[in-house]
């Protein structure tokens, strides 16, 4: 008999394989459920996590100011005029600090720091933790600090603050900013919104160690500095031009005095002395010190003056161009030195000339010569002159608080302004105006915009160093020969030794110009004080292809020193003009030069 | 079976690892770039000293008293630049 099969052994394995399967999917479906289920917490977690783990968090991240650059001011060679640095701010926490005065001494004398002001400044603010010992430490302090042994309640943070690299190099032009770094003078205010940067902000992810673990995306934000300023000064001209102005200044015991360099092609504004000199460092010192107050402003924009004779070369040229007078024309300035013209009070020249040719008659800058011959002209014709010179109007150079002179309108003239403004009287400019007038002498008769940008691609030289200038011209007001003309009858008047403006012959360069006195207005605008003059001097060189025009005047000379702008300013335009030249590689034109050392005169 | 599970879950297990290190390395990274963003805010402003530094010593006033210091006589190089 055969023994019963077992009812099947591999039924039962089948039953168990099938039911380790089921467990299995089980299990797996469960880890699964879990493991999603995580994913899905930590995608809540950082996508919209509780209020109490996003406060966690938040508290674990921690945002500073990213600082960004006030925007630098540079000349036309990209040297900085002011330019901003990284200063550090002392400060201290008395909570932490036991006792103030041992901890005020500890800091105050080797920092250089009064400790009793330290103590008294910890005292005042009681229950603040942040006092401020130092806003600004100078880098002497600043190195003593840093060899300080680590002091509790004693920390620094940087700051940014503006630096005035040149010190009084263009100092009233470029203005300065107060301790918030805004614009409050000069060009720092005037491209206040241009220079001013979007600061950014950087966060930090932090352990609780408050160690830096990584950046917090989210809340990084880049900081922009703000773009340079590229001006037309000169940074060395413009210390030539300071130099010699303050020389003239001290050696005629002067109020103050102006200088403006100008190209005479692109109306680029290559240097503006201004004298008292100004360092914008000292800006604090405004209110306290009447004499920085005083050297604060920027004279050659702001002030005016009457300009004596260095008008006539306008009106001498005006009258040629219109046919009104030829060079060669004889007019009798008469034997006495003074005339009566047709209306209006009796005129007198400095000497008496008799009869002189018309181009004589501005070499010798005769009052009675050009009067007779304004009378030709009459009111309407010489408003318009004046006028088309752009008086009476700012010249839109960009210059912060530049005003635009006085030039009444026709119908207010007198008949004595018809034989008064052609000597310069009875107007009342500045000395960017007298620049840019001369300007169009000296480059064949176009009025050109002055600016105090540098003028990147608008200006190009051809082959003979000519400028392209068709961009900046505001009108012609010459032709090219009476401007030609013009400058070569003033190039006798600095080239002969009887010429007004002898003083400033130059041994290097033909130079042309016109001398100017003019009495100052008394205050209340009634007459004039008797003794005080503003003296002035415009010029250019080299007279056959000019490439400076230089005007310098000086105000209130002393005069038991000296007070004609012949003797004045003359011989301070000459050295501006020689050592101005020479620097920007002119060659002499009128002999090999003897005296190098011009271009590096020692400092006055 | 068993061991089919044992070598998903060890593999399972490989892959986490190896994204823990991923993750570990990329904070890590992270970190590193913190602390470069940080050095290079302050080399950043190390530069505008230095700038202003350069400035300050280079401006002409301060040239020309150098030279005097030095007893040196500056001179100008003619036609070298014709452009202001």
């Amino acid at each position: 008999m055969s023994k019963p099969s077992s009812p099947s052994r591999p039924g039962v394995a089948a039953d168990t394989h099938a039911r380790a399967l089921r467990v299995g999917r089980v299990a797996l479906g469960l880890v699964t459920l879990l493991l999603l289920g995580l994913l899905a917490r930590v995608y809540q977690l950082q996508a919209a996590p509780p209020a109490a783990v996003a406060a966690l968090i938040d508290g674990q991240i921690g945002t500073r100011k990213l600082e960004a650059r006030r925007g630098a001011i540079t000349d036309r060679r990209h040297r900085a005029l002011a330019t901003t640095r990284v200063a550090h701010l002392l400060f201290v926490d008395p909570d932490i600090v036991k006792d103030p005065n041992t901890f005020s001494e500890r800091i105050g004398y080797p920092l250089g720091y009064e400790p009793a002001n330290i103590e008294r400044a910890m005292a005042k603010r009681r229950g603040s933790r942040y006092i401020v010992i130092d806003p600004h430490m100078s880098d002497e302090r600043w190195k003593k600090y840093r060899q300080l042994p680590p002091l509790r309640g004693l920390a620094t943070h940087p700051v940014l603050i503006r630096d005035y690299p040149q010190g009084h190099v263009a100092g009233q032009l470029v203005g300065f900013v107060g301790n918030d770094n805004q614009g409050l003078d000069g060009l720092e205010r005037a491209l206040d919104q241009r220079l001013t940067p979007d600061p950014g902000q950087h966060a930090f992810v932090y352990d609780r160690g408050r160690r830096r673990l990584w950046l917090a995306n989210k809340q990084y934000r880049l900081q922009a500095d703000a773009a340079p300023v590229r001006l037309s000064i000169d940074l060395n001209l413009q210390a030539i031009a300071e130099d010699e102005v303050a020389a003239a200044v001290a050696q005629f015991g002067a109020q103050s005095g102006q200088g403006v360099v100008m190209d005479p092609y692109t109306g680029e504004i290559l240097a503006l002395a201004n004298v008292p000199l100004f360092n914008p460092a000292d800006f604090r010192k405004l209110k306290s010190d009447p004499a920085i107050a005083d050297a604060q402003r920027n004279r050659a924009a702001t002030d005016i003056f009457e300009p004596g004779s260095i008008f006539k070369p306008l009106v001498w040229a005006a009258a040629v161009e219109a046919g009104l007078a030829d060079p060669d024309e004889l007019i009798d300035c008469t034997e006495e030195g003074h005339w009566k013209p047709t209306r209006g009070p009796r005129l007198r020249d400095s000497d008496p000339h008799g009869v002189l040719s018309w181009a004589d008659v501005l070499k010798f800058s005769s009052n009675i010569g050009m009067a007779k011959v304004a009378e030709r002209m009459g009111k309407p014709m010489l408003h318009a002159v004046v006028q088309s010179y752009g008086f009476g109007t700012p010249t839109q150079s960009g210059l912060p608080g530049e005003v635009g002179g006085l030039l009444r309108p026709l119908d207010k003239w007198s008949w004595t302004d018809l034989s008064r403004v052609p000597m310069g009287h009875g107007v009342s400019v500045t000395g960017i105006q007298i620049a840019r007038a001369f300007s169009a002498l000296a480059n064949g008769g176009v009025l050109i915009n002055p600016t105090i940008h540098y003028r990147d691609g608008v200006t190009s030289r051809d082959a003979r160093g000519l400028l392209d200038m068709h961009a900046n011209i505001t009108a012609r007001v010459l032709s090219p020969r009476v401007a030609r003309l013009t400058c070569q009858v003033l190039g006798r008047s600095v080239g002969e030794p009887d010429g007004t403006g002898r003083h400033a012959r130059s041994d290097l360069y033909t130079i042309f110009g016109k001398t100017g006195t003019a009495q100052l207005p008394k205050k209340d605008g009634r007459g004039y004080q008797a003794g005080h003059y503003v003296s002035s001097f415009v010029a250019a060189a080299p007279l056959h292809q000019p490439r400076l025009v230089v005007a310098v005047i000086v105000h209130d000379p002393d005069k038991k020193k000296g007070y004609y702008g012949g003797t004045v300013s003359g011989p301070a335009s000459k050295r501006i003009l020689e050592r101005g030249l020479r620097y920007l590689g002119v060659e002499p034109d009128v002999a090999e030069p003897d005296t190098p050392e011009l271009a590096a005169a020692p400092v006055h | 079976m068993f061991f089919r599970l044992l070598a998903t879950a060890a593999a399972i297990a490989v892959v986490a690892a190896a994204l823990l290190a991923l993750r570990q390395q990329r904070l890590r990274t992270l970190h590193a770039m913190a602390e470069l963003h940080v050095q290079m805010d302050a080399d950043r402003k190390l530069t505008w000293d230095a700038q202003a530094l350069i400035a300050e010593g280079t401006h002409p006033v301060a040239l020309r008293a150098a030279a005097q210091r030095a007893g040196l006589e500056l001179q100008t190089s003619l036609s070298a630049d014709p452009a202001p």
